[in-house]
């Protein structure tokens, strides 16, 4: 009986305790008069968004151009361009005085070529031979997004090979150390002694770079080919401005072998004295913002910089890590004033703990020059723990490095030897992807187990291709376990892949049969060239010592070992996590301090803690106590009486939830706020709501009285991310077919047979058991296209009995009848392989894309949504792009609340363009490009380090988004709708009908709910 | 019959006292051994049966006091909760196939085990018993059942040549419940197994050789006569666990299907008591349907109970 009582109990416990999801309700069409306040300029003619046919040039390979060049010798000029030789340049390039930008030793320029993110430049210049050069760029680096410069380069006019689509120019960076009471640099620390992250901060410089390999495949400079008289060098902007000062042709650059290097400092000594630790947390300057110091608590070893170890508080004592991994990130010390010129052993105790069987190699310059071949990769290895690694030869002897006071040591990540087995894995991959879509037009996506298709007729050059392409695959793995010394656990993929293709270009009856499988493996070798591209490295430290001496142990022993771990242990029930980064202990009953809850993760907490104290609680004096929480916990805490006074990061539900219940602030309570004069954050009221595109609020008004007037309407949250859809395009698969991208709806249909008839596919979101609105959304963008909405203008019942609801709904089930529409697919997968070239899909996918599938990179891109001719009230056509947008946001909780005032200063704060724009970079910096953040904030939106082009779409689709206005009931929406598409796509009912009978169903339960609140409802008719 | 006078009562009460007393201040270290249990199970067990019970005549939106209604949630649930019916419906169903063959199951596989070996009994017990501890382990059902053409079963179907399009099996209400059904199944070998498994082994052995003597002729009767019987503690454990899983099947759908999940198809009371609690926020409702689940339980246990006393007779 005890089981049947408990059971009970969990029943109710959970659903006491559990998240929130209810009900809304909204104001009456605010939308419009709104319109006028909206921030962005909307400028619907001028669409940068991409349409109809599609080109796509394949660019020779970096060996094919070596290898169509053979002939070419080296060339023995050198060519300095300096700004006056720009022959062609578009609007934002300016020729500016060189003595505008503060010049650092040896860059001294009269004009310089200033250009903007979205710039081309040319420039001429003479060659008196035909000859191979490396090019050499002097530039300057200025204000932008913290992220690498990106520079497409032509020379001639066209694009001489794919690896110079991406040319990097890095940046550079310090850390903020702040001055200790000993005159050393050091971290700043909170109340309870931790050391807190420092700052990057970006220092502007004249820096020098050749043009390398942006995807490291290649370790040297990369060469080009000039000819006789003239040639031009184009420069086409694809992310950040740059100043240029200069563009040099330069001999093809060698690197000097060992012994020249010692014959060149023959008159140094060996030095002979004791051990010197440079602690690599001390760090001269980074390329890149991430590649800030960090503080390793898995081990007493670490090194800290002159303090013990402690459990109990966390000490910033190495760098590096997973954000050291990319290619062109590299970071540089300066050696001590007190360290005597000399020959060194130099010997660096790293970490590579994350790459099993793969090593992390890193190039190594002294000021900014390789000293000898060996430094052109050192090959960290695999370690669990730290070790100790120096430069050193083949055979295992090491080189020594000659070093004086002030001389930069810089560690550069390269891929070394794998470079050139991934690129050619990166060309195989696009070739087998290109050889799976031909056999696809043939066999479908779902072959038929029992007929013989007759491949190797049809398509004999793809069957034999598959096994060449095992062939190049099997030199790939015997390379690389020749090159590591041994099989890691990765190249296990490769090799089943193989066995796979041997088995298919043997008997070719097969591959019908091998063919879903044998794209699962295509899709792990993307993943696994990915994977294998990223070297991560920790460095603890760098020891200079006396060649041939002994140098301290990277290992501590076991009882101390032991007693750290016992007292992270313990200290893991000691240590208050809410209060590090602190600067002083928060008192809670403070009438002065707000409580604000968090429910993301902890390094967004940190961030956050981070820019509370940096900028509010500096700016205003007011302690803020952040805590971070459960997502649940928030309904059970506000019911408990001790709920926090602001929440962020809330479901777009939530507010009108809370709202119904009288538990949520109305913020037009402060709508006279004025704010403090030159506060770029503490604005007035109609400033704030300036920061949104304004449809991004709808889902937070919503009106108490229930009659759908302005005046009962409250706003009772602000938006803090927002999240639509865009259409997703292959080019190069959509050029080979022949196929358009689709503008409206109608066209939408040619392009489905197109593809269809090609065995390729279409993907259009469809809702799961766990995502309810991934479909509904399909659905609402399209009524909104075509005239209709979800609710009348009172919110009273739904407005989905109209003919612009029944087409839209038509509209949207019939591709899925009549086109057979994948109801369920995986988006990412399919657009690598190409067998779904065209697909809608959430923005933020960029990112995950742009990160993870490199072997598209430069083959895709995305487009506004398909869109519904119209006419406006002038008679004009236009096509309408409406898409959904949804919000996470940020909502004063009003039972309780200790201070309204300061919970709304925060909130004010919080969305404000400053720091949504920090948080944004940071968690970027910290997370990778892939969680980049999509903050509603248009002006820090702007701010992000999206591509300009990219950005305009993402803008131009946002001008069209629409939001969904939530009420009491909402929870009703996206429930019935999907029943009723499931109804209509598996059991082909009537759309009109089934339409029908579910608004009514969704209008009952409106008006339920409408009752519970005592709020007007619906008359019966 | 003679009629006790108001003294007497009096005396009654005050030795019935007394004895209480006595009787607890002889057993005061028992009393004190249930206490942490007690108090425990008393504030976190007893306590929200009753409050539940109690606001289950109240309307409650959580955020704002309940307010007593009487016993208009219980009209509305029974007379015009169309949902309910269906949940009801549901429950029962699962209730009524997978409670069976899980405790058959159930009983079956412990007895097949307690025949193997020690070790491969060890190994056997770990792998049937995983399933139930290793939390939402039936995700992976997920997995197989994706409605992706390159889902396991539907991909494995394609290649058969046996349909030529995925079926929806999360989301077409035409397999949903079936799907449900073998989830719970295969989920159903938990702490009743266990038990009956340690059951098997407490057998004396010498009832088997008495038995014998008796007359027993197989093995089927074995089991009947000797083998059920003594282990009667441990089935009606295992029975009451197997009847509580089937009521309270809700997690799985809401993970599986959703909650709801389309049309309601595999809705259970549960999926109900979630769906009013956390989605709709009528708390007092939520409790109404909880308190009338309990009722269910608290019946079919009985029955069970009964049932099963009739083992080995």
């Amino acid at each position: 009986m005890k089981r049947v009582f408990s059971i009970l109990m969990a029943v109710l416990i959970s659903a006491t305790c559990l998240g929130v999801a209810v009900s809304a309700e909204n104001a009456a069409d605010l939308v419009n008069a709104k319109a006028a306040l909206d921030g962005v300029a909307k400028n619907k003619a001028n669409t940068s968004a991409v349409y109809g046919k599609v080109t796509y040039n394949e660019i020779a390979t970096y060996d094919q151009y070596l290898e169509a060049n053979s002939k070419i010798a080296n060339g023995k000029e050198n060519v300095t361009v300096l700004a006056d030789k720009v022959t062609k340049k578009t609007e934002g390039v300016k020729i500016e005085k060189g003595s505008k930008y503060k010049s650092n030793a040896g860059f001294n320029f009269k004009q310089v070529v200033y250009t903007d993110e979205t710039d081309n430049v040319t420039f001429k210049f003479n060659m008196k031979k035909d000859g191979k050069y490396n090019i050499k760029v002097k530039y300057f680096t200025v204000k932008g997004k913290d992220i690498n410069i990106v520079r497409d380069l032509k020379i001639n006019g066209e694009t001489p090979y794919t690896n110079v689509a991406q040319c990097t120019f890095t940046r550079n960076f310090v850390d903020n150390f702040v001055k200790k009471s000993d005159g050393k640099l050091g971290f700043h620390q909170d109340y309870l002694g931790n050391d807190i992250r420092p700052d990057q901060k970006e220092v502007f410089i004249w820096k020098e770079s050749y043009i390398n390999d942006y995807l490291g495949y290649n370790n040297d400079p990369l060469q080009f080919c000039f000819k006789k008289g003239e040639n031009t060098l184009t420069f086409e902007a694809v992310k950040e401005p740059m100043v240029i000062g200069s563009i040099e042709i330069v001999p093809i650059k060698s690197v000097d072998s060992y012994e020249t290097y010692l014959s060149k400092h023959k008159d140094a000594k060996k030095y002979s004295g004791d051990e010197k630790i440079m602690e690599a947390e001390f760090a001269t300057d980074k390329t890149d913002k991430t590649l800030y110091p960090s503080a390793d608590v898995s081990t007493a070893s670490t090194s800290t910089y002159g303090k013990n170890t402690s459990a109990y508080t966390q000490s910033v004592n190495m760098t590096g890590g997973t954000n050291w991994q990319y290619m062109q990130q590299a970071i540089s010390w300066t050696v001590a004033d007190d360290v005597k010129p000399g020959f060194y052993s130099l010997n660096f105790k790293y970490r590579q703990n994350v790459n099993d069987g793969m090593r992390s190699p890193r190039r190594l310059y002294i000021n900014n020059e390789t000293p000898f071949k060996e430094a052109k990769a050192l090959e960290f290895n695999y370690t669990a723990d730290w070790a100790m690694y120096c430069p050193q030869k083949a055979n295992g002897e090491e080189c020594l490095v000659y070093l004086e006071p002030g001389y930069v040591i810089t560690l550069e990540t390269t891929l070394s030897k794998m470079g050139k087995f991934l690129q050619i894995a990166n060309e195989t991959l696009n070739e087998i992807n290109e050889i799976y879509r031909q056999i696809i037009k043939i066999t479908g996506t779902e072959p038929d187990q029992n007929r013989d298709y007759q491949l190797d007729e049809l398509i004999p050059d793809e069957v034999k291709g598959l096994g060449k392409c095992a062939k190049v695959l099997q030199s790939i793995v015997d390379g690389i376990e020749k090159y590591t010394g041994e099989s890691s656990s990765g190249l296990s993929t490769l090799n089943t892949l193989i066995r796979q293709m041997t088995k298919m270009t043997n008997d070719s009856d097969k591959i019908g049969k091998e063919l879903s499988y044998f794209k699962t493996n295509v899709s792990s070798l993307g993943t696994w060239i990915n994977s294998a591209s990223y070297v991560p490295l920790q460095i603890d430290y760098i020891s200079l010592s006396a060649p041939n001496s002994d140098i301290k142990e990277p290992e501590v022993g076991f009882f101390e070992s032991l007693g750290y771990s016992v007292n992270r242990f313990i200290s893991s029930f000691t240590v208050d996590y809410n209060a590090i980064g602190n600067d002083k202990a928060v008192d809670e009953n403070d009438d002065e301090t707000i409580t604000v809850w968090l429910a993301t993760g902890r390094d967004q907490f940190q961030i956050v803690r981070q820019l509370i104290n940096n900028t509010y609680t500096a700016q205003t004096g007011y302690q803020v106590n952040l805590e971070l929480v459960n997502v649940g916990a928030v309904l059970s805490a506000v019911v408990a009486g001790i709920g926090p006074d602001v929440v962020l990061d809330q479901a777009t539900t939530e507010p009108v939830n809370f709202a119904l219940r009288h538990a949520a602030q109305d913020l037009k309570k402060f709508k006279d706020d004025k704010g403090t004069a030159g506060s770029d954050w503490d604005q007035s009221f109609d400033e704030v709501l300036n920061r949104f595109y304004s449809e991004t609020l709808t889902p937070f008004y919503f009106d108490s009285v229930g009659e759908g007037k302005e005046e009962d309407t409250g706003l009772y949250a602000l938006p803090e991310k927002q999240d639509f859809q865009v259409m997703f395009y292959r080019t190069d698969v959509l050029a080979a077919e022949g196929i358009d991208i689709p503008k409206t709806w109608g066209e939408l249909v040619t392009t489905i047979t197109a593809l269809n008839k090609k065995n390729l596919e279409f993907g259009m979101p469809v809702s799961t058991s766990l995502v309810a609105n991934n479909g509904t959304n399909v659905f609402y963008s399209m009524l909104r296209q075509m005239g209709g909405d979800m609710f009348v203008s009172d919110k009273k019942s739904t407005d989905l009995q109209t003919d612009a609801a029944i087409k839209a709904f038509k509209l949207w089930t019939n591709y899925y009848v009549n086109y057979d529409l994948p109801l369920s697919y995986d988006f990412k997968t399919r657009f690598r392989t190409g067998e779904m070239p065209l697909a809608i899909d959430s923005f933020t996918i960029y990112n995950t894309l742009a990160v993870s599938a490199p072997e598209i990179n430069g083959r895709w891109g995305y487009t506004l949504v398909p869109g519904n001719e119209r006419t406006d009230s002038n008679g004009n056509k236009y096509i309408d792009h409406s898409t959904t947008v949804f919000n996470n946001c940020a909502l004063i909780i009003s039972s309780n609340n200790t201070n309204l005032d300061l919970s709304w200063k925060f909130l004010k704060w919080w969305t404000s363009t400053p720091t949504q724009a920090s948080f944004g970079n940071q968690i970027e910096s910290v997370l990778g490009a892939s969680a980049r953040y999509n903050t509603a904030n248009l002006n820090a939106f702007e701010q992000l380090p999206w591509a300009a082009k990219e950005k305009n779409v993402l803008n131009d689709q946002l001008s069209w988004g629409k939001a969904l206005p939530q009420i009491a009931g909402s929870y009703f929406i996206d429930r019935h709708i999907n029943n009723a598409f499931r109804r209509v796509v598996y059991k082909d009912k009537d759309a009109k009908d089934t339409l029908y009978d579910y608004a009514q169903t969704i209008n009952a339960e409106i008006t339920k709910k409408r009752q519970e609140f005592g709020l007007p409802v619906l008359k019966e008719e | 019959m003679a009629t006790l006078s108001s003294a007497d009562k009096k005396a009654i009460r005050a030795t019935d006292r007394k004895l209480l007393k006595k009787k607890f201040q002889n057993n005061w270290d028992c009393y004190l051994y249930m206490l942490p249990y007690g108090l425990i199970f008393f504030l976190f067990t007893v306590l929200p049966v009753l409050a539940s019970i109690v606001l289950s005549f109240t309307y409650y939106n959580v955020l704002e006091a309940p307010t007593f209604i009487g016993l208009d949630n219980y009209r509305t649930l029974l007379a015009s909760d169309d949902i309910f019916i269906t949940a009801v419906k549901n429950t029962l169903e699962i209730a009524v196939i997978t409670g069976p063959v899980g405790y058959i199951m159930c009983v079956m596989f412990s007895w097949l085990i307690n025949e193997l070996g020690p070790k491969t009994r060890a190994i056997m017990v770990t792998i049937l018993y995983a399933p139930s501890i290793s939390g939402a382990a039936y995700t992976i059902f997920g997995i197989m059942f994706s409605g992706d053409s390159y889902g396991w079963v539907n991909g494995t179907l394609i290649n058969l040549g046996l349909i030529n399009e995925p079926i929806q099996f999360m989301t077409d209400t035409d397999y949903m419940i079936w799907i449900c059904m073998l989830v719970v199944i295969w989920m159903s070998l938990g702490t009743g197994f266990l038990s009956n498994v340690a059951g098997f082994r407490t057998i004396d052995r010498s009832q088997y050789e008495a038995g014998y003597v008796e007359g027993i002729r197989n093995r089927w009767q074995e089991l009947w006569f000797i083998t059920l019987p003594s282990m009667l503690p441990q089935l009606m454990f295992a029975a009451v666990m197997s009847i509580t899983q089937s009521f309270s099947v809700g997690a799985v759908t809401t993970i599986l299907f959703g909650n709801p999940s389309t049309d309601y198809a595999v809705h259970t009371i549960l999926n109900h008591i979630e769906d009013y609690g956390n989605v709709r926020f009528e708390m007092g409702y939520a409790c109404a349907i909880a308190t009338v689940l309990f009722a269910l339980m608290v019946a079919s246990n009985e029955i069970i109970q009964r049932a099963l006393r009739k083992v080995g007779q």
